[in-house]
């Protein structure tokens, strides 16, 4: 059994699948959030079902990958149930998709989401007015504090097996309505199998969708030409458009039969809004914002860090005293220390501060005014403005950034944004970052290293889409509403991108110190660093770091760590200089894509792509790194 | 507003967060540089590039 939770973007599908399935699906205040399917298990009344998070869509024709992700699976599958999630502050554009998905003939609850925003804006819905006109089940819910789900489900449990049956409040006029009538008579006739409902393909045809138009006979597609013209010169406009302002038509006169407008009360988000959109403010919030963000994280972090490091120091040291110096075992602690300091002492420092910050700004609603600010400027370069969303991803995790290019429409747009989004330092690199450079050389230099990181991420953009030119189409992007994050959400949410480290990264940090140790121990590691030594001399880097890099392309924050290992201190200001140490976290920063984010590229912009992403990323990296060990003693002065 | 001349699926686009011929809309801001106009429509509020916004014939009632 499968129930499917079907909406248009940024209605709160992914937080309602949460309350239900716990915190599995990514949730933020933009649309496109969620990019493709999410699937869970969960028991209804003893019964089992399996419930799906679909994509965020306007309508059932799609205008990117992660719209059509989300037509197919409507289409294809066999649903028991769609939940229809409703933002009821805009009602009366989220019941086009409603009608439209009446059609499907899968029974259908509809959930009114955001119950008090739209009340806020002065709208008030009668559930039970708007259940009667449509002759659906109607609950309302606030899906962000869980009030209605409960109720949401039982009912929807209780409406399986119902299709919906034709309403009269909403039936279409006359002469659109003869039309689809005698389409519908044509499919029937040509006798497809298909799931739907032959009168859902009936429409669609006449809306000219590509999809259903392949799916049935070429007499039936004859036969939907000539009534598109017939619909055409009855109507004096495209076919498509008339069945559109159809649903808009019953949309509207379903919003008005069942909503009140009243004055919405005085809003301080439109204020806020005005300052942070402003041509001019607005662009200084936003370097307030990110050199904010910049400082609280450092702060934090070194605070947390310092408080940290001390106690792991003396454990260690208490440990390493009881063993024979320069035995197995003492190799074998110190390199499980290592991996456990590194781990505790110095990624979670950073990471936790970070993550939250980014939770945060992502829930408030922040990402779509930078978008919105940044278009003009990516414009130029020649990108999509809508790319700055994955890239702006990009600090969180690569990963999920290549999957957010989905909502982009175009290929190259999609391969642009998405090598450019494992440019930007992703929180392991921003960790390096923070606890090499700010914490040996200070804050000053890690800004530095930033800036200089957005500069080189502006450049190859700019070549990349000259090598690659084509006319980006415009943007057309929803800016949702301001939403005040609820902590428990965003600590719901940095716990889920905080497991992967815990259970995944820092067991390898850990495996991987101890490989080194031995490594060191048995002298092995001594053929590797030989092996990389050509591109460690060009770097201007001690050999011994050679095996470090190769532990970053597994993980990135295993560098960092690896470090300390291969130095055999973890004071790498007394071992390295300021410019080796800029041009390590250079190099690291830049170079090939971690090993999830690569097999994330495979999926998204196919094998040719991320070899070329992952080639251009070495050469720059390599090229920065030595750019770096050359001028920076200029500037450092000595 | 009064007329969309673009292509199918951005006029299908506009059209789907409500900014369709006969609308009223209301431009809160538009960014430097050549960059995108902020649109409100009914309640929703939309980001629309350059290029594409010019493609937007309006009649400005005040």
């Amino acid at each position: 059994m499968k129930i499917a939770l079907v909406g248009q973007p940024n209605c709160g599908k992914s937080t309602i699948f949460n309350s239900v399935a716990g915190y599995r699906a990514a949730t933020g205040n933009f649309p496109g959030t969620t990019v493709r399917l999410a699937w869970s298990t969960i028991r209804l009344n003893g019964n089992v079902a399996d419930l799906v998070d679909v994509p965020g869509i306007y309508s059932l024709t799609s205008a990117n990958p992660a719209e059509s992700a989300a037509k197919k699976f409507l289409l294809l599958e066999d649903i028991s149930l769609i939940i229809n999630v409703l933002d009821a502050s805009l009602l009366s554009r989220s019941l086009e998709l409603t009608l439209e998905l009446r059609e499907l003939g899968i029974p259908i609850i509809v959930c009114l989401n955001m119950m008090d925003e739209a009340e806020r804006r002065g709208i008030k819905v009668s559930s039970q007015q708007l259940s009667t006109l449509l002759e659906l089940p109607v609950v309302e819910t606030i899906g962000y504090r869980g009030v209605g789900v409960r109720e949401l489900f039982r009912q929807g449990i209780e409406q399986i097996h119902q299709a919906p049956t034709p309403a009269e409040f909403i039936r279409w006029h006359r002469d659109v309505e003869t039309l689809v009538q005698q389409m519908q008579g044509v499919v029937e006739s040509n006798s497809h199998r298909h799931r739907r409902p032959s009168r859902f393909l009936a429409i669609k045809l006449l809306e000219n969708d590509e999809d259903i138009s392949r799916e049935v006979s070429p007499e039936a597609n004859d036969a939907a030409a000539h009534l598109r013209d017939q619909l055409e010169q009855v109507r004096g406009r495209p076919a498509e458009s008339v069945v559109m302002s159809e649903r808009h038509d019953r949309a509207m006169r379903l919003f008005e039969n069942s909503a009140t407008v009243t004055r919405p009360r005085y809003d301080p988000r439109a204020t806020l809004d005005s300052l942070l959109t402003h041509p001019f403010w607005g662009y200084v919030f936003l370097a307030v914002i990110l050199v904010g963000f910049f400082w609280g994280v450092f702060g934090l972090g070194s605070l947390i860090e310092n408080a940290i490091s001390g106690k792991l120091d003396l454990l260690s040291a208490y440990l390493l005293a009881r063993v024979p110096q320069s035995g197995l075992e003492h190799t074998l602690i110190a390199g499980l220390m290592d991996g456990v300091q590194g781990g505790a002492g110095i990624v979670l420092p950073y990471l936790v501060p970070f993550l939250f910050g980014l939770a945060f700004l992502e829930d408030v609603g922040y990402l779509p005014r930078v978008a919105y600010l940044m278009d003009g400027l990516l414009h130029r370069i020649g990108l999509h403005g809508t790319s700055m969303l994955p890239i702006v991803l990009g600090y969180g995790c690569s990963v999920p950034a290549c999957m957010a290019t989905r909502i982009l429409p175009s290929k190259r747009d999609r391969f642009l944004a998405s090598v450019l989004a494992t440019l930007v330092p992703c929180s392991a690199r921003s960790t390096v970052i923070f606890a090499l450079v700010a914490f040996y050389l200070g804050p000053m230099w890690a800004l530095g290293i930033f800036c200089f990181n957005a500069l080189v991420v502006i450049i190859s953009g700019w070549l990349l889409s000259r090598i690659w030119p084509e006319i980006s189409a415009g943007m057309i992007l929803e800016v949702p509403r301001y939403q005040w994050p609820v902590f428990l959400m965003l600590a719901r949410k940095v716990w889920m991108r905080l497991r992967e480290f815990v259970v995944l990264s820092w067991p390898l940090l850990i495996a991987g110190s101890l490989v080194m140790g031995l490594g060191a121990y048995w002298n092995l590691d001594h053929y590797a660093n030989v092996a990389l030594s050509p591109l460690t001399l060009v770097l201007g880097l001690p050999v011994v770091l050679g095996t470090t890099l190769v532990f970053g392309v597994l993980r990135k924050e295993l560098a960092l760590i690896m470090l300390a290992e291969a130095l055999r201190t973890t004071a790498v200001a007394s071992v390295l200089s300021a410019t080796q140490i800029i041009v390590f976290t250079i190099f690291i920063t830049f170079y090939i894509p971690c090993l999830a984010t690569l097999v994330t590229l495979v999926k998204e912009i196919g094998k040719k792509m991320t070899a070329l992403a992952a080639t251009y990323t070495f050469i720059l990296a390599t090229l920065m790194g030595v750019a770096a060990r050359f001028f920076l003693p200029l500037i450092l002065g000595h | 507003m009064v007329l969309i001349v673009a292509g199918h699926s951005a006029a299908r686009q506009l059209a789907q967060l409500g900014i369709r011929a006969g609308t009223t809309l209301k431009v809160h801001r538009s960014a430097p540089m050549g960059g995108p106009v902020l649109v409100e429509s009914g309640s929703s509020m939309v980001a629309i590039g350059r290029g594409m916004a010019r493609k937007v014939s309006v009649q400005i009632v005040g």
